[in-house]
């Protein structure tokens, strides 16, 4: 037997004895036969008894309902959107706004435009056409302001 | 086939009272382990959520290849590892905190005896509990999981992604440390009796 085969033997007898009375008998002729192994077994046994002291934290009474809200948000598809959007609103209202400010000063001050263009509209209304998308593209920001209102996950701090 | 991988099955098809009863069955023993994993009984709590929240995930792709204690131990352990990696740098302020946090729930009581016994008993709690936090992060998984969860070499392995002689070599090499900073413990419970 090798010296790993032994520790194999001494941890799993300190954990679950030998369980029949030959078994247990054959195991303690084999630590007879030697005093290290006999030693080490007994170390091992207080190391167990010591070990036992640190007993197991209990859940809290809370764990399984707000394990359940969580399960219950995973499953409205509506959630995972606003909860998406919410994530994605300071950075995306951002790029959005600077994207219709840039397109609509590039586009208003280019004199080059397609001539069949200009002259289909008068320049009035054409302005008055991109500050209108403008403004409904900020309305639409707006909008998507609106699900940060919506409670996208319970408060962790809840727990009981 | 083992229990849990039957009402895994049932849970794959859409029976939620399996899914309670494997909760019920396992959240002690995964809250227990994840808290003695990472010494901060909300850290663990979070955790142990996460766990259960991937295996209702997984449920439809289950296939009992392992056993299922096997598979959730190896979900738990992969999380605890990755928070006690993710909380390193905060570790030692957070030490404090639990030291105190453990002491407070300590209760004195007024015969001066069993003052002393409770709090020799405290002292060894503590010294226990940090000889197996002191192993590093694998060692003290396989411990754990070996000491008090049950777990045999080959579900140990699996849990780790390791081979069954790595388990071994790890599990001896952790009780030969803790036999080493236990010894003196050991050795003043035996002088009190305890």
């Amino acid at each position: 037997m090798t010296r790993e085969e032994a520790l194999e033997k001494i941890i799993d007898a300190a954990k679950r004895p030998p369980s029949g009375p030959r078994e247990l008998r054959e195991f303690e002729a084999w630590l007879d036969g030697s005093p290290e192994y006999r030693a080490l077994y007994e170390e091992q046994l207080e190391l167990f008894s010591a070990m036992d002291l640190w007993e197991p934290a209990e859940p809290s009474a809370g764990f399984d309902r707000k394990l359940y809200e969580r399960l219950e948000q995973e499953a409205a598809p509506g959630r995972w959107a606003a909860a998406w959007l919410g994530w994605m609103r300071p950075s995306f209202a951002a790029a959005m706004a600077a994207l219709a400010l840039v397109a609509a000063s590039i586009v208003l001050d280019r004199p080059e435009l397609p001539q069949v263009a200009v002259k289909a509209e008068p320049a009035a209304a054409r302005e008055s056409d991109y500050l209108f998308e403008i403004d409904r593209a900020l309305q639409d920001l707006e909008m998507l302001a609106d699900f940060e209102e919506l409670p996208i996950e319970a408060d962790p701090a809840g727990r009981s | 086939m083992e229990p849990d991988a039957e009402l895994m099955l049932q849970v794959r098809a859409g029976d939620t009272v399996s899914f309670e009863l494997l909760l019920a069955r396992h959240r002690a023993p995964v809250i227990g382990y994840l808290s003695r994993m990472v010494r901060d009984q909300g850290v663990a709590e979070e955790l142990a959520q996460e766990v259960f929240l991937r295996v209702y995930r997984a449920r439809s792709g289950y296939e009992p290849s392992a056993k299922f204690t096997t598979w959730l131990y190896r979900i738990a352990t992969r999380l605890a590892l990755n928070s006690i990696r993710d909380r390193r740098h905060e570790r030692n302020s957070q030490s404090i905190d639990e030291q105190s946090d453990e002491r407070q729930a300590f209760q004195p009581v007024d015969d001066r005896a069993n003052q002393e016994e409770r709090m020799l008993a405290e002292v060894r709690l503590q010294t226990v509990r940090e000889a197996i936090s002191s192993l590093p992060e694998k060692q003290r998984a396989a411990v754990l999981m070996h000491k008090y969860e049950e777990l045999d070499y080959q579900q140990i392995a699996e849990a780790l992604d390791c081979s069954v002689a790595a388990v071994k070599s790890l599990l001896f090499r952790s009780y030969e440390t803790l036999r080493g900073r236990l010894g003196a413990i050991s050795r003043s419970r035996k002088k009190s009796g305890a």
